[in-house]
């Protein structure tokens, strides 16, 4: 049986790591600016240290990432990704047609089989979705969407 | 200040009875609630988007289809809290703590339903405070400076406690994360760019709006598409038992002291210019927590949590009205398009709003009564159709439906995709972080009060140039002494209980002795 990993001393290493981003960047920061980020950055310093020591004398232990599908998961985070980079090239309402049919496709693949003649049928539903979405957004409360090179 | 007169009261209140009127709270509330159920669709969205339309109207009929839509939209947010752990508006992000986990038992309607009587009530007694406290309280919101600002600050800080789920030091980081990722941009003060990291993109800092939807939204999202259904369970609910209206009304009436307490708290955090229910929600939630016979209940789905937070934040509603019509000082982001009504029909906030134009801002105050009970129809009905709607769609459609929901929201609220980026960075590493014990509610925390702490630190500072010790201004007020108090009482508060409990224990004989 595996104990599952330290999370104090992952989450002290976490710490530091965005210690150490933050305060290489305080460099070019004048006085005024500097004063309140700075404490952060050190009182973040001393939580990380902290927790590293926590780590080795009472450590917290769990298991990561056990539950459901990992595959979906980087699935849907990269086609949440491909998705807002397309938008501003392709158009909002044709790259979230495209997105929102593969992302409900891949996801329903996991549960049942999905024949051509039905994923047509989504495809048609969702396009009416954005479509309310694009109107409303649009037409309604005047917030312009990205049109790209299609729409 | 005698201003307020019975004669005019009732004269006001029976011109609102009109249908037109009646008919505009409904659709004002209706408006609202749709807005404040879209996560990244602010109050303050609402109300601007709104506000051409009134444009037409009488100065009443605007101002009441303003109000409404104020408070159904501050209501809306607890329908996405509950129902998919996003807060609508940040007025209800400790709303997803006790919400989310009542919808995973399988008592979504019930969530629904204490919410919409716990705001119903919160809504009511904002505006029964702000008729009768007005003067007084407008008073003491302006002792308010950057050390008390700095203090208020603390306080809300001193939840990371109660949000840090066993591990108080995980909390921390999490808080301290959330203030750096706030000083991320345009100083507030000073005016300097910090930590873009070369990217100019990062000017604009990290909208707080946009990393509540990443960080509370994103791991959902994860999950749901990692579990399926199973992210979310569905257990019918018997609606002439555990989740009738009349049932969970007994209930939430049954907590008179807490309700009392939470409105207070959101009544006192509404008169702080700047502090709305963002921060209500959060201070009742846990004042609540500190005050319940089971603390370790939270967080596991408890109704008393859900009164607190939902009750809080809709007293805010009326309660920021205070310093807008005495002062003319919005309480809140959304008061601030109210104010720009008011003048545009030649009302100027202070007494004159209440004698000479007497009718109107009572009619107005009045109305934000009427809209709080609209809430109860609208809500359950509306409640009981975005449940069928969320939990009957397939979760194939549903993961995409939010996702898109959510690239929508967050790109309104700048017209910016960079948000969008971000949004989803911020979704992605809190699910990580999440993964390590270090809960994303911290880090929105330390975002939101974040800036509050720097402004008024800094600005004491400054003030404080001349002394030997700076930092002494920020000791200098009895103002800031109670709110010292306050904080020490609030970081003590879990020993004591504990050192009471044992006290309280040693007499009694154990039960198997």
């Amino acid at each position: 049986m595996t104990k599952g990993i330290n999370t104090d001393i992952a989450a002290g290493m976490i710490g530091l790591g965005f210690t150490a981003l933050f305060w290489f960047a305080l460099e070019d920061i004048s006085r005024l600016s500097i004063i309140f980020p700075k404490s952060m950055v050190i009182i973040m310093a001393l939580i990380s240290v902290g927790l590293l020591i926590k780590g080795f004398v009472s450590p917290s232990r769990s298991k990561i990432f056990t539950q459901g599908g990992h595959k979906r998961i980087v699935v849907t985070g990269l086609t949440l990704f491909l998705w807002v980079m397309a938008i501003n090239k392709i158009g909002f309402y044709v790259s979230s047609v495209v997105a929102f049919s593969f992302l409900t496709y891949y996801l329903a693949l996991a549960r049942r089989k999905v024949t051509l003649g039905q994923f047509l049928v989504w495809v048609l539903i969702i396009a009416a979705e954005v479509a309310i979405f694009y109107l409303i957004f649009t037409r309604l409360i005047y917030i312009p969407l990205p049109k790209g090179f299609l729409l | 200040m005698q201003v307020f007169k019975m004669e005019l009261f009732q004269e006001t209140f029976l011109q609102l009875l009109h249908p037109y009127i009646i008919l505009i709270i409904f659709c004002g509330v209706s408006a609202g609630l749709f807005a404040g159920a879209m996560p990244g669709l602010t109050a303050t969205m609402a109300l601007a988007v709104l506000l051409p339309f009134t444009f037409t109207m009488p100065p009443l009929h605007g101002l009441v289809a303003l109000g409404a839509v104020y408070m159904g939209a501050i209501y809306g947010g607890s329908f996405a809290a509950i129902l998919v752990n996003t807060p609508g508006t940040p007025s209800s992000i400790a709303t997803a703590f006790e919400g989310y986990p009542m919808a995973k038992q399988g008592k979504a309607i019930e969530a629904i339903y204490v919410a919409t009587v716990a705001s119903a009530i919160g809504g009511i007694a904002g505006v029964l405070f702000l008729l009768l406290l007005s003067p007084p309280l407008a008073r003491l919101s302006l002792r308010f400076g950057p050390a008390e600002y700095f203090w208020v600050a603390m306080l809300g800080l001193t939840l990371i406690a109660s949000l840090s789920e066993g591990s108080l030091l995980k909390g921390l980081l999490g808080g301290a994360l959330g203030m750096i990722l706030g000083t991320i941009g345009v100083s507030p003060i000073g005016g300097e760019t910090r930590f873009t990291f070369g990217m100019p993109v990062l000017q604009g800092g990290v909208a707080m709006i946009v990393a509540l939807i990443g960080l509370f939204v994103l791991p959902e999202l994860y999950n749901m598409a990692s579990q399926g259904r199973a992210a979310i369970q569905e257990v019918s609910v018997d609606s002439h038992k555990r989740g009738s209206l009349w049932h969970i009304t007994k209930k939430v009436l049954a907590m008179p002291g807490h309700l009392f307490r939470s409105c207070i708290i959101g009544e006192i955090v509404a008169i702080i210019p700047g502090a709305g229910g963002n921060i209500a929600n959060l201070v009742a939630y846990n004042e609540a927590k500190r005050a319940s016979k089971h603390p370790e209940h939270f967080g596991h789905g408890t109704i008393e949590g859900l009164i607190a937070t939902e009750s809080s934040n809709n007293v805010t509603v009326a309660g920021s009205m205070v310093p807008l019509l005495t002062l003319g000082v919005p309480g809140a982001p959304p008061d601030a398009v109210i104010l720009g009504v008011l003048l545009l029909h030649g009302l100027r906030p202070g007494i004159e709003l209440f004698t000479t134009s007497g009718k109107l801002t009572y009619g107005f105050i009045i109305s934000m009564g009427l809209a709080a009970l609209a809430m109860i129809p609208v809500g359950i009905l509306g409640g009981r159709l975005i449940y069928r709607v969320i939990f009957k769609t397939p979760y194939y459609f549903l993961v995409p439906t939010i996702a898109l929901a959510t690239i929508l929201g967050t790109f309104a609220l700048r017209n910016s995709i960079t948000d969008v980026f971000i949004m989803l960075i911020l979704g992605t590493v809190g699910y990580l972080l999440k993964q390590f014990d270090i809960a994303p509610a911290p880090i929105v925390l330390g975002l939101i009060l974040g800036s509050i702490a720097e402004i008024g630190y800094v600005q004491s500072l400054l003030r404080g140039a001349a002394y030997p010790y700076p930092i002494l201004k920020l000791f200098e007020n009895p103002l800031s002494h109670i709110l010292i108090a306050m904080v020490l009482l609030s970081i003590a508060w879990p020993y004591f209980s504990t050192i009471y409990q044992r006290l309280k224990n040693r007499g009694k004989p154990k039960e198997n002795s």
